[in-house]
């Protein structure tokens, strides 16, 4: 647990630095920019009490914030994926979840991992695009840049996924 | 009372999901009010710092780009020069500025955003250059937006690409003036309201800043008619083409008007009589 909160803190301090410095400034077709922020949803592991990664991504959400001056749009956005990861994944996964206190994200097959970010960063990206709108005027729009968004998340965050954590599943 | 308090105990993660969420609205919410939240925001000593940084690595790799504008700016400037030598008039004054009421400071884009409803950008100046809130910030080739909040050492500002902004603005060749406001769309262009039909207006007139503002000093370029459309004998749309580029502002002016502060006093004070 102690290792646990050095591991993640570390984490909710270098995401906020990746994402300004390297991710904000990708601008795919003039305006599509991953946020890969989210993938703290998908590596913190499962406790018993939710209390952690509700505090932990609403931490995080506010140093995203604080970078993209727009008050607390990914803070509650972030909160809200964080709540509902486990809702989303018994979804893709069918009702074959089994004990939710002991299941390892990092286990949990490809294929149903791929459809999971999907689904949560869909969901993410589409409350922040409809919250910096503040309104449904332009929701094709809005959409438009949900969707493109989604898939450059998470492809790179399956990437990343694949690259840094596979190889170390062994030891977590 | 046993009952509510099992209730707490029972549902205390919802509630605390619920909670965090209304602070996050809250958030959400004061950022739509006029006056800002003053702790999450971009011009915060910590999160300033990390964009300077930041600002600082990518305007590393621009450093071609900006010397080829710096070039192309120079040979634009010395050709002018030669135009002015041809004339041998003394140059006119482009700022009235008699009573030295303005002054300006220069200041470095260290986030710019203009693809969102309402965008703000981050400048590297703050209460210690002399910045306040309420203040104008300009371009050599348009106008940018107003100063929002500011910290000891950076500042925040709200660009016409903002839907609480509304900016006024007249044109070149005669006195008619409105409100310059954005829709939201394009970032290089914005529309302009409230001109009378009379006016005579058509593609290509230049529209600069008007007296009215206290923020901008007055015939401050800030773009030309792109379009003109017309329903019931009114006007339905004034496009007006920015001369700024949105996209890769750089180093931008705080405008400091010396009496600010003494014509908007004068001003409520006649309001209220």
């Amino acid at each position: 647990m102690n290792k646990d909160i050095l591991k993640y803190g570390f984490l909710i301090l270098l995401l906020p630095i990746l994402q300004e410095v390297i991710f904000n400034h990708i601008n795919l077709f003039g305006f599509v920019n991953p946020m890969i922020y989210i993938v703290f949803v998908f590596v913190f592991p499962v406790y018993k009490n939710k209390t952690s990664i509700l505090w932990a991504s609403f931490i995080l959400g506010l140093f995203i914030d604080m970078l993209s001056n727009e008050g607390g749009i990914h803070t509650f956005s972030l909160v809200f994926v964080s709540y509902f990861r486990l809702f989303f994944l018994r979804f893709v996964k069918g009702s074959s979840l089994g004990d939710e206190e002991t299941i390892d994200i990092l286990q949990i097959g490809n294929s149903i991992q791929v459809v999971w970010i999907l689904i949560v960063s869909f969901t993410h990206h589409f409350l922040v695009y409809l919250l910096e709108q503040f309104s449904f005027h332009r929701f094709g729009f809005v959409l438009l840049k949900t969707f493109l968004t989604t898939i450059l998340t998470s492809l790179l965050i399956s990437f990343a996924l694949q690259i840094f954590l596979k190889k170390k599943s062994n030891a977590w | 009372m046993f009952q509510i308090f099992k209730f707490f105990s029972k549902n205390r993660i919802l509630l605390l999901f619920l909670f965090l969420e209304f602070v996050a609205f809250i958030l959400i919410f004061q950022t739509h009010s006029y006056q800002q939240s003053k702790y999450i925001t971009s011009s915060h000593r910590i999160s300033g710092n990390l964009l300077k940084k930041s600002e600082q690595i990518h305007s590393y790799f621009g450093l071609k780009e900006k010397n080829d504008n710096l070039v192309k700016e120079n040979v634009s400037l010395k050709n002018e020069l030669e135009k002015y030598k041809q004339l041998q008039v003394p140059p006119t004054v482009v700022f009235q500025d008699t009573a030295k009421k303005y002054s300006y400071i220069v200041a470095k884009v260290i986030k710019n955003s203009y693809l969102k409803r309402d965008n703000t950008i981050t400048l590297d100046k703050g209460s210690v250059d002399g910045v306040q809130p309420n203040m104008g910030v300009i371009l050599p080739n348009g106008i940018v937006g107003i100063t929002l909040n500011v910290s000891k050492h950076f500042c925040t500002v709200m660009t016409i690409l903002n839907s609480k902004s509304s900016i006024n603005v007249k044109f070149k060749k005669n006195y008619h003036f409105g409100s310059l406001m954005w829709n939201g769309k394009s970032y290089t262009q914005t529309q302009l309201w409230d001109i009378p039909i009379q006016a005579d207006i058509k593609k290509g007139d230049s529209i600069v800043t008007g007296g009215q503002s206290v923020f901008f000093p007055e015939q401050i370029p800030v773009g030309v008619i792109s379009k003109v459309t017309y329903a019931n004998k009114t006007f339905e749309r004034i496009d007006v083409k920015l001369f700024a580029d949105f996209s890769a502002l750089h180093t931008v002016y705080i405008v400091t008007n010396k009496y600010r502060d003494e014509q908007q006093n004068l001003e409520t004070q006649t309001e209220n009589e």
